[in-house]
């Protein structure tokens, strides 16, 4: 056992960790090129272990093609410094005020080390776009789809009831919840493209809805990772009703809100349903009063810009107004939104929507380090001061 | 080592656990779920032709993780376009085209305004009636059925072949435009604005119309 804790608090666990670190991030970096900044860091930071390939583009790949260099991902390797720098402190350091600076420094780094885990998996993203003069209570996730069955029976509310798209796998059967209803996949495409059929006659496996109507087939596309593309995820799916099969229709995310919509009758209770980008609802709305945009003169690159917008709530109370630009986000009800891009002839604003529970953490941290710095500098910094007036 | 560091291995071993546990719990994945939502209209995504599919500029850093979809087969739709030709009327102002809008005018007056588009897509989009009802719903107007599309629309010829010209009259808004289907796919020339701007240019509307000229590369 003791050998174990000494193998854990060493400082040479350290020194190695920190050189593992480093490959991680080189090879990291050289995956962004094929593989965007998403994915790499799903697969380099956000893991446990990682194999990196050699890449196809490279000269000699067919020689090479073999290579591969595995290597701890960031959560061991976040783990391992995490334990390390705890266990020495519990086994090396022993608290004294001369030595409360390094402590501060320590637990600024634990800090930093835990709100990165936390991040990691707790942050949500997504986008909102909002059209001047007009309010929207929702965001969407361009990374992430969902089947959804809406009721709109009610005359007060809607009910959604969504099932993630990594239920749908092909053979298999997933009720939708809530409803006399469930879902049988025919085909899932991560990607794909959808065309019209020269004769619109071809629906592919359709029986029912918009492939039907408008005689679409489906081409499968290799998954994109790159930053301004997305994917077109698409399916057939036979929904099968109290009585048995109502049909297989065609769902995909590029069938949007542009298109009529599809809808399942079983009983006398109707849904529409539809396979859309996940989407994150709020207790309020965001209005875009106005957007701004600044260019430097005689060009197209933007200097400034600026959305104002009026937050209505459902609870009066916390309807107010903000401006929100670059480096200048809106902080409201755990959530924040910076200005993330604009659309539309300067009359649609985007907003980056950020749910990070541990946001304050990292400022905490680095507040925590600087404090123990000074410390540390400040006690040393006396001591030689006295030595001197010793001397003199 | 001391007594204290007797604890020291069940203290590592409670963190290890506690991290796994926590990594564990964090990637579970989401489950199926049901919720409620305030009403919602479905025209109010009458906005996304234009949104989607227009290519966002990069603004610098702050787009760099900015993915709006322009999607695939709009735009390529839009990329195979036929070759259009008009005579732009005096008075209206020409935007560039961009994404699946392939032409875009603005008509600015003392007393109102108004926005000329030219859209294109692929196939039918629903046929003329879900897009007639697609405009009504920008208007604020409620469902238009077939009978009173009869009404409402009459026949307009448009580089040769049929189209449907529509108009449309909501509470403070117009819309006059037409739908056209042409080749594999639909177009849609649609001017929406102030009442009093509409009524002026209504027959510029059509004379534009008239100086459309559309050449299907398909079938050449």
């Amino acid at each position: 056992m003791k050998l174990v804790v000494q193998f854990f608090s060493s400082l040479r666990l350290t020194v190695v960790l920190l050189s593992i670190s480093l490959a991680l991030i080189f090879f990291g970096t050289l995956d962004q090129a094929e593989y965007g900044i998403w994915h790499t860091q799903k697969l380099y930071f956000q893991s446990f272990f990682v194999a990196w390939a050699y890449p196809a583009a490279w000269p000699a790949h067919e020689q090479l093609h073999w290579l591969r260099i595995p290597m701890p991902g960031g959560y061991l390797l976040g783990g391992l410094l995490l334990v390390n720098l705890v266990a020495a402190h519990v086994t090396r350091f022993k608290l004294s005020a001369g030595k409360s600076g390094v402590f501060l420094i320590h637990f600024g780094l634990i800090l930093l080390l835990v709100s990165e885990l936390l991040t990691n998996l707790l942050a949500v993203e997504s986008q909102m776009p909002v059209d001047e003069g007009s309010r929207r209570n929702y965001s969407e996730s361009y990374r992430e789809n969902e089947l959804v069955f809406i009721d709109r029976s009610h005359t007060e509310f809607d009910t959604v009831h969504s099932i993630p798209v990594s239920y749908l796998n092909p053979g298999t059967t997933i009720d939708v919840p809530d409803t006399p209803l469930s879902v049988r996949t025919v085909e899932f495409y991560p990607n794909a493209e959808l065309g019209r059929f020269p004769g619109g006659e071809s629906r592919g496996m359709a029986t029912r809805g918009a492939a039907v109507s408008m005689g679409l087939v489906v081409t499968p596309k290799a998954v994109t990772y790159a930053e301004d593309a997305i994917n077109t995820v698409t399916a057939y799916i036979e929904i099968i009703g109290p009585d048995g099969p109502l049909g297989t229709w065609l769902v995909s995310n590029v069938l949007d809100e542009r298109f009529p919509a599809q809808v399942v009758e079983s009983g006398n209770r109707a849904w529409e349903v539809a396979l859309r980008f996940k989407r994150h609802y709020y207790p309020f709305e965001i209005e875009l009063i106005e957007f701004s945009h600044d260019r430097y003169p005689g060009t197209e690159i933007p200097f400034n810009f600026s959305s104002e917008v009026i937050i209505h709530h459902t609870d009066s109370n916390k309807t107010r107004k903000a401006l929100i630009y670059m480096n200048h986000p809106l902080r409201y009800e755990g959530l924040t939104f910076y200005q993330a891009s604009f659309a539309n002839d300067d009359r649609t604003s985007i907003f980056q929507v950020v749910r990070n529970p541990g946001w304050l953490l990292p400022y905490v941290s680095v507040l925590l380090m600087g404090l123990g710095m000074a410390v540390q500098f400040g006690i040393h910094f006396i001591r030689f001061l006295r030595k001197r007036q010793g001397t003199v | 080592m001391g007594p204290p560091g007797k604890c020291i291995p069940i203290r590592l071993l409670t963190l290890t656990v506690g991290v796994v546990v926590f990594i564990q719990a964090g990637c579970e994945r989401a489950e199926p779920r049901t919720y409620r939502i305030p009403k919602e209209e479905r025209a109010a995504g009458n906005q996304a032709p234009q949104r989607m599919a227009e290519p966002v500029p990069s603004p610098g850093e702050a787009s760099s993780s900015d993915g709006m979809p322009i999607l695939p087969g709009m735009q390529r739709e839009a990329e195979r376009a036929e070759n259009l030709v008009y005579t732009v009327p005096d008075g209206w102002e020409e935007f560039p085209a961009q994404g699946v809008r392939q032409a875009n005018f603005r008509i600015t007056e003392e007393d109102g305004s108004a926005e000329v588009t030219v859209l294109a897509f692929p196939g039918e989009v629903g046929g003329p009636l879900a897009n007639v009802n697609r405009w009504a719903g920008q208007l604020g107007l409620g469902s238009i059925t077939a009978e009173r599309l009869e009404e409402i629309s009459q026949r307009h010829t448009i580089s040769g072949e049929d189209a449907l010209w529509v108009r449309l009259e909501g509470e403070d808004e117009r819309i006059v435009g037409a739908i056209l289907p042409f080749g594999e796919g639909t177009w849609f020339f649609k001017m929406q604005g102030d009442e009093a701007t509409l009524r002026d240019h209504e027959g510029t509307m059509k004379a534009f119309l008239d100086s459309v000229r559309l050449e299907d590369r398909a079938r050449n």
